[in-house]
């Protein structure tokens, strides 16, 4: 089922969440909206639900207008970020809601709970009640009721954010697994970019209400297309520096070449991923101020001149480095962005053929 | 968590308050026991818990028969009026301030928060003061000395309270459950049915038992509103039939007063064992 939203726009008393959106899904893809809390992300996927009052907008279910249409003749499945699994109902009770209510014979109802519940993982806890479920039991079951009926569409609010780390790293592998398996056209809202970028198809980064960028995963993370995009993918954050500002020393140091001798006046925002700037025999002279342990890698926090730069290096090559020490920072030309410091559009300094290699 | 421990003074004076405190409970309805299964007429006075001699005949005097003198018991049908009452009115009562409850617990009711409160301001006014409005209110409309009257009257009177305990309840029902409910399929009348109301049946059942208990109970209302013996409820049977002609009869009184009790006892049982049993809202929602 294709998914089409078009000029959405949702407030609350004077508070704008979503602002004359677009937005189409295609059938059986995963569309990730992603962005800080309160960008109207949650708005959307309850506007595509129907739960939302006080909203202006079309919606479209392949040719369907549904715009009008209840909730519960919309057909979808939907995962809460708390689950909202029905207390007073057995596990087998919860996923068997939607088919009740449907009026399915038991016996079909029964089938259908049995099959999707061993699809999900949680066969063995049919006689549970929620209360002795784990949080990644209840996550499952949520996910079984959502699927039972086998519903057009997949809307999945914040699904994740409750289990812990490890978890949900397992979790949203599972979540990618069923929906290319069931290739249900599936809306997954989240604040955690990586998790957008793991499993969906396309990313939407959304802010104050409005798509920012939308683009595959690969895409997104390479060549961010706008300026917020750029600060919201990618963990650490990419270094960002306003070219007609001091404190941009390094980037105006680096770009000299490609932009010319007048790159201090440009209207530009450029940025560099911290992965991209390496610690090098030359380039700009600075010093570690901060040296944090990420795991496989090390983030350091280097001041070169007028500059505070990211650097991200791997793990083994930080053994020599600490917080004090004196070092020489480089990057090179491809892997820098640029942006309309006004529009926020991405501006590309390069041939297309140089920005592929990054 | 640990327990304080207490020294051997602090122990005694605990356990003479809690004795007090039970005598101060428990010894007017032994009392009233005790007087109920003497002998019909024997003198009360001087005053003696213990009985010298045992006798069901009061209990067969106020449901059946003539007993002493001329003189006849109230009957069963006082009891079977007070029934309908408490009973109706416990019904009636739950499911008025279920659906106020849910009206106000999750709409945006303008004002909704003053009219709780001057609900709850309504359930502090003495019943009493009720009295005259509403006699002259069922005068005037034909409500007077019927049995639809006496239940609306206390119906009216329990709601307030009723919503008000119901808001609370509903309240702590995440709206979430509702939106998951519709996703899933589900119209307004099946939520109420299968989520909201089992989800709220603790609450349900304690303005129930309560308002029945205040119907059963009730004795100024009906003597107010209702005149034929028909119509009247073994509270106001009652008091007619011991303030007879030969002054205060405390045996039948007592004996009346044990069948008007024994119902009251049983419903707070069974509500209590069902407030227990319900397992509430956890796993409804994490985080």
């Amino acid at each position: 089922m294709r998914i089409s939203i078009s000029n959405l726009t949702v407030s609350f008393g004077p508070t704008v969440a979503v602002a004359a959106l677009d937005l189409t899904i295609e059938s059986g893809e995963l569309v990730a909206l992603v962005g800080p809390s309160g960008c109207g992300k949650t708005t959307t996927l309850n506007f595509v639900a129907g739960l939302i009052s006080g909203s202006t907008g079309e919606l479209l279910f392949d040719d369907r207008d549904v715009t009008s249409v209840s909730p519960q003749g919309r057909n979808l499945g939907m995962v809460f970020q708390d689950y909202a699994i029905y207390p007073h109902l057995t596990v087998e009770e919860n996923i068997r809601f939607p088919l009740d209510i449907a009026r399915i014979p038991r016996a079909t109802a029964l089938e259908s709970v049995y099959s999707t519940a061993e699809l999900v993982g949680v066969a063995d806890l049919l006689k549970r009640r929620p209360h002795q479920l784990s949080g990644g039991q209840r996550q499952r079951v949520a996910l079984a009721r959502a699927l039972v009926k086998r519903p057009g569409a997949l809307l999945l609010d914040e699904p994740l954010s409750n289990l812990d780390a490890h978890l949900r790293v397992q979790t949203r592998a599972e979540i990618r697994r069923l929906q290319s398996e069931l290739k249900i056209t599936t809306i997954l809202v989240t604040h955690d970019q990586s998790e957008a970028l793991a499993i969906a198809d396309r990313v939407a980064v959304m802010d104050a209400g409005r798509i920012a960028a939308l683009a595959d995963p690969a895409t997104m993370y390479a060549r961010p297309p706008t300026l917020n995009a750029a600060k919201f993918i990618g963990s650490p954050q990419m270094n960002l520096w306003d070219l007609a500002e001091a404190g941009s020393g390094f980037a105006r140091g680096a770009l000299v070449d490609l932009v010319g001798s007048n790159v201090g006046s440009s209207p530009y925002i450029v940025g560099l991923r911290p992965e991209h700037a390496v610690v090098d025999a030359g380039g700009a002279p600075g010093e570690i101020v901060l040296r944090e342990v990420l795991g496989r890698d090390v983030l350091l926090h280097v001041r070169t001149g007028d500059s505070l730069v990211r650097v991200m290096v791997a793990a083994e090559a930080a053994d020599g480095l600490y917080a004090g020490q004196r070092v020489h920072l480089s990057s090179s030309l491809a892997n820098w962005h640029a942006y309309d410091r006004d529009t926020g559009s991405r501006i590309e300094l390069r041939p297309p053929v140089a920005g592929v290699s990054t | 968590m640990e327990m304080i421990r207490l020294g051997p003074v602090q122990r005694i004076a605990r356990l003479l308050i809690l004795a007090l405190g039970l005598a101060y409970t428990i010894v007017p309805i032994l009392w009233i026991v005790s007087v109920a299964i003497r002998p019909p007429g024997t003198i009360v006075f001087p005053l003696s818990i213990i009985p010298t001699s045992f006798s069901l005949e009061n209990f067969r005097d106020v449901l059946f028969s003539g007993g002493t003198g001329a003189r006849s018991g109230i009957g069963v049908g006082p009891y079977v009026n007070a029934a309908v009452y408490g009973i109706s009115s416990g019904i009636l009562t739950a499911i008025v301030s279920a659906m106020g409850g849910y009206a106000l617990a999750r709409y945006d009711v303008r004002a909704g928060r003053v009219l709780l409160l001057v609900m709850l301001g309504l359930n502090f006014l003495p019943s009493a003061a009720r009295l005259v409005p509403l006699f002259l209110l069922f005068v005037h409309t034909g409500l007077f000395n019927t049995r639809v009257g006496v239940i609306l009257a206390y119906v009216a009177g329990a709601v307030p309270i009723g919503i008000w305990l119901m808001a609370g309840t509903i309240r702590q029902i995440p709206v979430r459950l509702e939106q998951a409910a519709r996703v899933d399929g589900a119209g307004p009348f099946t939520i109420a049915r299968r989520i909201i109301l089992p989800l709220a049946m603790p609450g349900v059942l304690v303005v129930a038992t309560l308002a029945f208990v205040d119907g059963w109970n009730a004795f100024s209302l009906p003597l107010i509103l209702t005149q034929s013996p028909d119509a009247q409820p073994y509270t106001v049977a009652l008091q007619k039939y011991a303030t007879g002609d030969f002054g205060i009869v405390w045996t039948g009184l007592a004996a009346g007063s044990v069948l008007g009790v024994l119902p009251v006892l049983v419903a707070f049982a069974l509500m209590h064992r069902r407030l227990l049993s319900s397992g509430g809202l956890t796993g409804a929602v994490q985080g």
